[in-house]
């Protein structure tokens, strides 16, 4: 556990409690829901020694701390000192696994506000501090963002503790290690770096340590906060570090040499360092058979480029290359558009600009309206639109082939960056054709190459190419040819299983 | 600080590559669906000195699939104009039209007869230079008629009767051997070759035109008017030289090597009736013989074929049977190569089925020794063999009239 050294001497506790509950009081502020119980304790000799217990009210379980107090046996205590009862507490009286000594009130402080009890005598210059933390938490629920048909149904809490503690249970290896540091300098929230030691990539794991320390932020709220912070490239729609709330897909992280990072008050851990195609794998591709897993995974990146480009094609080829639609595809849609006042560019962003308003609006509005909203929304928008000779029926479609196919990314954040790709081709569409279109791609694959992400081509291992990591990339072959980790991510070991 | 120069210099490059983009952006052949008259057909007569164009022009709203109240608008509409050459025609017709004028689609392009005969090539090259037409339309000669009457016709089944004209001649190319289907990029070639000159399929008007340029008249069902392929027109060099009937479009289609199925039939030998046989598979081979002062040519034709009818009392179960029909077939097929040949020999005195480049290609250096091909195409002997097979004889032995008691 950590403890800070103190270094300030005006800072050391009191020796009388008086004092001492004075300034607790002060510096917080009055605040309500700071506890104070005062008791008495006769000691050996007959003298009556004041004492006090503090807990921060609902952080900390109330009636364990006086359940030791008052219902303990301390018919044989020897101390004749409040400093030798407290002591004798310490070490006899509490049944609690973390009891701690504090000599300052920043140490009080410390780790009063973190749940634990503190229990002051009179005439004594420090105090214990006892883990009585009751954490008012969601329980392990099934994740609701990253679901899956096959596969663990339990996601990351709220909870550090927890979170690690679910790792812990999937990886039984003493090489499972944790690192815990305290990042925001108010919020004061624990931060855990956690990785596999004989696997994880030396020259990732001291990246991640290097830029964690460089953070110097008031607080921290969410793992974004820490993501925005020590990825490698800020001006990119891409992501660069991945996250995911279910311990499996971070356990599996681990194993291939990635590096854990999980903050408390969020389900949400990162893993890193990510790569391009590990936003298109599901952990369900591993759960269901391997040939049906690659289909899906191919599926996945077709319906990538499908969510990309769809619309900016459809753009290009009615108005600049009309020579490309087979001839009676060319009636149906020159019949449609017979009546519609908006060149197909302004007909395209009024429909993608009213389906991500929809959109949007869904995901804020309570979950019980919001999908049924959101269907209802989109059907009537779509076909009152088409009616009202606003936008042609073609256009729909495109639009709703653009979102679904946006759905099917099981990376929420890649989604976004193939939302913003796609209005930007759009344009690019509308003023040069599939010339402009072809311009876009171009620079975004290049935008692409360019990235990294802890020192790891963003594109690897695709580029630069490797073979041996073909088996997990765009296919997904057997678990019985899986011999190795991804070489591109560099793990110590690269020996997953021994041939039989 | 690094990371603001590390973004700095992609946007440069990305700025720079969109500049770049600007002077060579397709921004001005932008239009939108909607701006656009598609056109499908195109017919080109003469009149006078100058050319008549006729635009087959798609009303897209009457042609799609869409649903709901159809109001009796001609889902075809045509143009004409005059001019000097094709573009000025076309030019002075968007006087009349709506809507730009659009030729990627166009389907089927009609050569009046007086064009042809008076020269396609002069009217072609327009057509070959311009951007927008695609060389995957037909190109077709009106028989008896003015071009501008036939894209005035109405078609059943199809709305738009360019489109009916077009997948009329594929389906009729492929399954009947006495028709043909020419590209522009085909007609071209054989323009510009020696040894062989082109030959349009020739398109004729059978019925009343005065009535067929109604869409009532695709209320009955016997219709009125039909817009028919017969056979074939032969140029020498751009103008044309003659009609090829059905028999001579077929020669022709042998020769080329241009046959998917086609069906003939023979009379029936000692009885009356007659067995028809499909073509399933045939291969003409040219060979050249040049040992002589004028060239020789042996034609040899291998043919494989289906019984597909008996009409008479026929015991197709004993091979002699069989035997003898392959003679007869041979026979008939020689006959009608020789007659076609004889005729085009000596008659039309044009070589439409490439044996100058047959000669050219197996013997150049004679090749360049003659002066006029066509002269001399008149005088060379050609010899025709067919070799038959019967292949086939369907899912019945003995024919249903030898089955039926009398």
């Amino acid at each position: 556990m950590y403890i800070p050294t103190p270094t300030n001497n005006d800072h050391l506790l009191h020796e009388y409690l008086e004092l001492n509950l004075k300034q607790l009081h002060e510096e917080l502020g009055y605040s309500p829901d700071l506890i104070s119980r005062q008791f008495q304790a006769a000691l050996a000799n007959g003298r009556i020694v004041q004492g006090a217990t503090v807990y921060m009210d609902g952080l900390s379980s109330s009636s364990m701390m006086l359940q030791f107090l008052f219902a303990g046996n301390h018919e044989n205590d020897p101390s004749t000192t409040s400093a030798e009862l407290l002591d004798y507490y310490q070490e006899r009286v509490i049944p609690e696994g973390s009891v701690h000594k504090l000599a300052s009130f920043d140490e009080l402080y410390d780790m009063l506000l973190t749940g634990n009890s503190i229990l002051l005598l009179d005439g004594c210059n420090y105090a214990l501090a006892v883990g009585t933390k009751e954490l008012k938490a969601r329980s392990v629920e099934e994740p609701n963002v990253q679901s899956v048909v096959r596969g663990p149904r339990e996601g990351f809490t709220e909870v550090l503790g927890w979170n690690t503690a679910m790792i812990r249970r999937k990886i039984n290896s003493r090489h499972l290690w944790f690192e815990t540091l305290k990042l925001g300098s108010v919020t004061q929230t624990k931060v855990a770096i956690i990785y596999i030691d004989n696997l994880v990539s030396e020259s990732v794991l001291e990246l991640v340590r290097e830029r964690l320390r460089k953070i110097n932020i008031d607080g921290i709220l969410e793992s974004n906060y820490i993501e925005e912070q020590i990825q490698d490239k800020i001006y990119t729609p891409f992501p660069t570090i991945f996250n995911s709330e279910r311990p499996d897909v971070v356990a599996a992280g681990l194993l291939e040499g990635r590096v854990a990072i999980m903050v408390d008050g969020t389900p949400f851990a990162l893993l890193v360092p990510a790569l391009f195609t590990q936003f298109f794998q599901s952990s369900e591709d591993y759960y269901e058979r391997a040939d049906f897993s690659t289909l899906i995974r191919l599926l996945r990146f077709f319906s990538f480029i499908l969510a990309t480009i769809t619309p900016s094609f459809y753009i290009a080829i009615t108005t600049f290359h009309q020579e490309m639609l087979p001839t009676t595809l060319l009636y149906n849609l020159a019949a449609q558009r017979e009546g519609v006042p908006f060149p197909a560019f302004v007909e395209a962003l009024i429909m993608e600009i009213t389906f991500e308003i929809l959109r949007e609006a869904s995901v804020r509005m309570p979950k019980t309206i919001g999908q049924s909203i959101s269907i209802v929304g989109t059907l009537v928008v779509g076909q009152a639109a088409v009616e009202a000779g606003l936008v042609s029926a073609a256009m729909v479609i495109v639009v709703s082939i653009t979102a679904i196919s946006n759905f099917v990314l099981p990376a929420f954040n890649l989604g976004i960056a193939a939302r913003i790709i796609r209005f930007l081709l759009m344009i690019l569409a509308a003023s040069f054709g599939l010339y402009g279109v072809f311009i876009g791609v171009i620079a975004i694959i290049f935008h692409l190459c360019s990235l990294t992400s802890f020192g790891v081509s963003y594109m690897a291992p695709l580029a630069p190419f490797n073979l041996s990591d073909q088996k997990d990339t765009l296919f997904r072959v057997p678990f019985t040819s899986m011999m190795t980790r991804p070489k591109s991510l560099n793990p110590k070991r690269l020996v997953r299983q021994k041939k039989p | 600080m690094m990371r603001i120069i590390s973004f700095i210099r992609p946007t440069l490059v990305t700025l720079v590559l969109l500049f770049l983009a600007l002077y060579l952006s397709a921004c001005w052949s932008r239009h939108e669906l909607n701006e656009l008259s598609i056109v499908v057909g195109l017919g080109i007569d003469k009149k006078g000195d100058r050319y008549n164009v006729t635009a087959q022009i798609v009303n897209p709203s009457q042609v799609s699939s869409k649903q709901g109240t159809s109001s009796n608008f001609s889902p075809v509409i045509s143009y004409e104009a005059t001019g000097i050459s094709i573009p000025e025609a076309l030019s002075r017709m968007t006087a009349k039209v709506a809507r730009q004028l659009y030729f990627s689609h166009l389907r089927i392009l009609i050569v009046g007869e007086e064009v042809a005969r008076s020269g396609i090539s002069k009217p072609l090259d327009f057509i070959a230079r311009n951007r927008q037409m695609r060389t995957d339309f037909y190109l077709v000669v009106a028989k008896g008629t003015s071009a501008g009457k036939i894209l005035n016709m109405y078609s059943p089944m199809d709305p738009i009767p360019a489109n009916n004209l077009f997948t009329k001649l594929e389906t009729s190319d492929k399954l009947w051997a006495a028709t043909g289907k020419i590209t522009l990029d085909k007609l071209i070639q054989d323009l510009s070759r020696q040894g062989k000159g082109p030959a349009l399929t020739a398109l004729e008007i059978v019925g009343n035109p005065t009535k067929g340029d109604s869409v009532s008249s695709a209320h009955i069902i016997d219709p009125v008017v039909i817009l028919k392929y017969a056979g074939m027109v032969a140029f020498k060099y751009d103008k044309m030289a003659g009609w090829l009937n059905e028999n001579d479009t077929k020669v022709l289609n042998y020769i080329q090597n241009s046959i998917v199925q086609s069906t003939g039939t023979l009379s029936c030998p000692n009885s009356e009736g007659t067995v028809s046989l499909q073509v399933v598979h045939s291969h003409a081979k040219i060979h050249v013989n040049t040992k002589g002062e004028l060239p020789e040519f042996e034609l040899t034709l291998k043919t494989e074929q289906d019984v597909t009818d008996i009409s008479c009392e026929l015991d197709i179960s004993k091979p002699e049977t069989l035997v003898m029909l392959n003679q007869l077939a041979d026979k008939k097929l020689e006959s009608m190569l020789e007659n076609t040949l004889h005729k085009f020999q000596k008659q039309v005195k044009t070589d439409i089925f490439g044996f100058g480049d047959e000669l050219h290609r197996s013997d150049p250096k004679k090749w360049h020794s003659i002066k006029d091909w066509d002269q001399t195409f008149e005088k060379v002997k050609i010899n025709v063999h067919s070799i038959c097979t019967i292949k086939r004889i369907g899912t019945t032995i003995q024919s249903v009239s030898k089955e039926t008691k009398k």
